[in-house]
């Protein structure tokens, strides 16, 4: 269960930030990580899982972990 | 739809399916939409590209030339910026005598534009005197949007803070039925009603599964959750008597699948339909023989399913059918049967409509067996991209596929059930519990497939789950099978033929079997065609083959 919702928040991730994968990447250190993938993600997060997050907890999403952790939080 | 099956829905479109550009205009940062929006068009087999607007610049475009393709998704404050939650309450209240002139100008520009336009309700800033007069001036922004043609939106898509931090007006969560209500626009239900109702039967007209479940064990009744089906049945009824056709297709065996309407328990009885189609054919190779029996055209139908995949088969198969899903939640129910009816209205009944069920099942009578070569299955199986996960369960997590064994009744070798000590015992002198999980283009199916091996090579027990019927699934998983370290050279199917089994028994009779055994390379080379299908995961391994 918990690999699958990491394989999909990876899926998602990947997707915005134009990666294969997001294991290891750090939204400080990625450029295509910026302001609008940022939205992008927090839209995406709240459309697979249902979530209504909040936007302090939304804008510390630094990486994969951060959002696996934050998903778990909410679910 | 979620995010990721949106995703995977716009990845499974065809090169080569038609394109189409829309502009969708709004004051407001709207690019999480744009998924959903290419999702909704990718299952009608078209690939979508979506413009938008510079931020902010809605109210410019309304003075421009209106293009062909373009969707409008409005907020309060498009008709009154002074509403607009970014600009700020205003120094002195509104008064709405003062906005009126406004407010009928910007009517007439849009009616005249003719564009598509979805008018969210979201809540405004309070703006106006007191509490009635904010309530008059929201109710008169609703009326604007009318009279301009918008079809309008209840306002819990709204998301306050998102909208105020970053300009997205429209919650994540959300974005889906906003993007079904724009696509809804885009192609609105035609004004010619349709003749013909084709809908599926388990977990549509009756909750459960009748193969399974039983006479005793399905949901019709007004109580709990068998509520939506009773009201979709009665839907159903009306639309019967007024002329429309309504026929059922299921993959069951056809006495399965008529045995609820003859018991007489239920809203709708065996007269009421034209139809009941019991087969293990594609869908649409039923629906395409019904109506060549009924002599109408395909434009005739519509469709309704649960199961994505079958609405996904038909429509690609049969582009002209109008396919409708029935919700998962009971939320989504009373949109649904609006837009249901929607596709069936008309002015007047006249005495022929109320008789045209009597007459088209005199019609009927005598019609042949579906022809087994309705629709190109093997292209459509692989448009799904299916995955197939390999898990030996013979030492843990064994619940789920034991669980499938005493429930399967349809795709069960021989219907015998199995006790945990039984169970113990065969895999205690070396036999192998195997299941398989299914996903697809459409999202996970779960575990849908076990088979129990003895030690001697002899299959005891094989079911896979009706859900997933006429994918093949069921020879790539015997071809996975003649892989696994299993001493014998030879496979044994220990096989009863049963009064539900008749999918397996059809399956079986594919096989080269002799006396039920079969080398495990001969099984091999037959099942190879069908494990080309699917990518194949071992659920100990990470990537797949």
């Amino acid at each position: 269960m918990e690999a699958s919702l990491r394989d999909d928040i990876d899926a998602i991730l990947s997707s915005i930030i134009k990666l294969e994968t997001a294991e290891g990447v750090h939204r400080s250190q990625c450029a295509t990580w910026d302001s609008m993938a940022q939205v992008a993600l927090v839209s995406a997060l709240e459309g697979e899982f249902d979530l209504a997050l909040s936007l302090d907890d939304a804008m510390q999403l630094n990486t994969l972990d951060d959002c696996v952790e934050l998903v778990n939080r909410y679910l | 739809m979620k995010y990721l099956q949106a995703q995977r829905t716009v990845a499974s479109l065809a090169d080569d399916a038609p394109a189409s550009t829309v502009l969708l205009a709004t004051s407001f940062q709207s690019e999480n939409l744009d998924l959903y929006l290419q999702a909704r068009h990718a299952l009608a087999g078209h690939r979508l590209t979506v413009q938008h607007l510079p931020f902010n610049t809605l109210a410019q475009q309304s003075y421009t030339a209106a293009s062909l393709d373009e969707v409008w998704l409005m907020l309060p404050w498009d008709w009154l910026p002074e509403t607009d939650w970014r600009t700020g309450l205003p120094a002195q209240p509104l008064d709405l005598a003062d906005l009126e002139a406004r407010l009928a100008a910007q009517e007439q520009r849009l009616q005249q534009r003719g564009m598509p336009i979805l008018y969210l309700d979201a809540p405004m800033p309070p703006v106006m005197a007191n509490q009635a007069l904010q309530a008059q001036l929201a109710h008169r922004l609703r009326e604007a949007a009318y009279r301009a043609g918008a079809r309008l939106l209840d306002g819990e898509a709204f998301e306050l803070p998102s909208y105020l931090n970053t300009g997205v007006a429209i919650a994540g969560r959300s974005a889906d039925a906003v993007a079904e209500a724009l696509y809804e626009l885009r192609y609105p239900s035609p004004k010619v009603p349709r003749k013909v109702l084709v809908t599926d039967l388990d977990q549509v007209m009756w909750r459960g599964i009748i193969g399974e479940d039983g006479l005793e064990g399905i949901q019709y009744r007004p109580e709990g959750a068998g509520y939506p089906h009773f009201l979709y049945q009665q839907a159903l009824q009306r639309l019967k008597h007024g002329g429309t056709l309504i026929a059922a297709v299921s993959r069951n065996d056809a006495d399965l699948a008529r045995a609820p309407f003859e018991a007489g328990n239920m809203t709708l009885n065996d007269a009421d339909l034209v139809a009941i189609l019991g087969s293990y054919q594609p869908k649409s190779a039923q629906i395409r023989h019904l109506l060549e029996q009924l002599d109408l055209g395909l434009d005739a139908v519509v469709f309704v399913d649960d199961n994505p995949v079958e609405l996904s088969e038909v429509s690609t198969a049969l582009p002209e059918v109008q396919c409708l899903q029935f919700p998962e939640s009971v939320a989504a129910f009373p949109d649904f049967l609006a837009r249901l009816l929607a596709h069936f209205e008309q002015d007047t009944t006249s005495q022929e409509d109320r008789q045209r069920t009597e007459l088209y099942r005199t019609r009927l009578k005598g019609m042949a067996p579906v022809n087994a070569e309705g629709a190109d299955l093997t292209a459509f199986l692989s448009s799904l991209e299916m995955q197939l996960t390999w898990h030996d369960r013979s030492e843990t997590q064994r619940d789920r596929a034991l669980q499938l064994i005493n429930k399967t009744n349809q795709f069960n070798l021989n219907g015998k059930r199995w006790t945990d000590d039984e169970l113990d015992l065969v895999l205690g002198q070396g036999g192998r519990l195997y299941s398989a999980s299914l996903a697809d283009a459409h999202g996970a199916h779960g575990e849908i497939m076990a088979c129990l091996i003895d030690v001697e090579g002899c299959i005891r027990a094989w079911v896979m789950s009706c859900r997933v019927l006429q994918r093949q699934v069921e020879a790539a998983f015997l071809h996975v099978l003649t892989e696994q370290p299993i001493a014998s050279e030879t496979l044994v199917f220990d096989r009863v033929n049963t009064e539900r089994n008749r999918p397996l028994q059809d399956f079986l009779d594919t096989l080269a079997l002799d006396h039920n055994r079969i080398k495990r390379d001969r099984l091999a080379q037959q099942t190879q065609a069908a494990r080309a299908l699917f990518t194949l995961r071992n659920a100990t391994e990470t990537s797949p083959t």
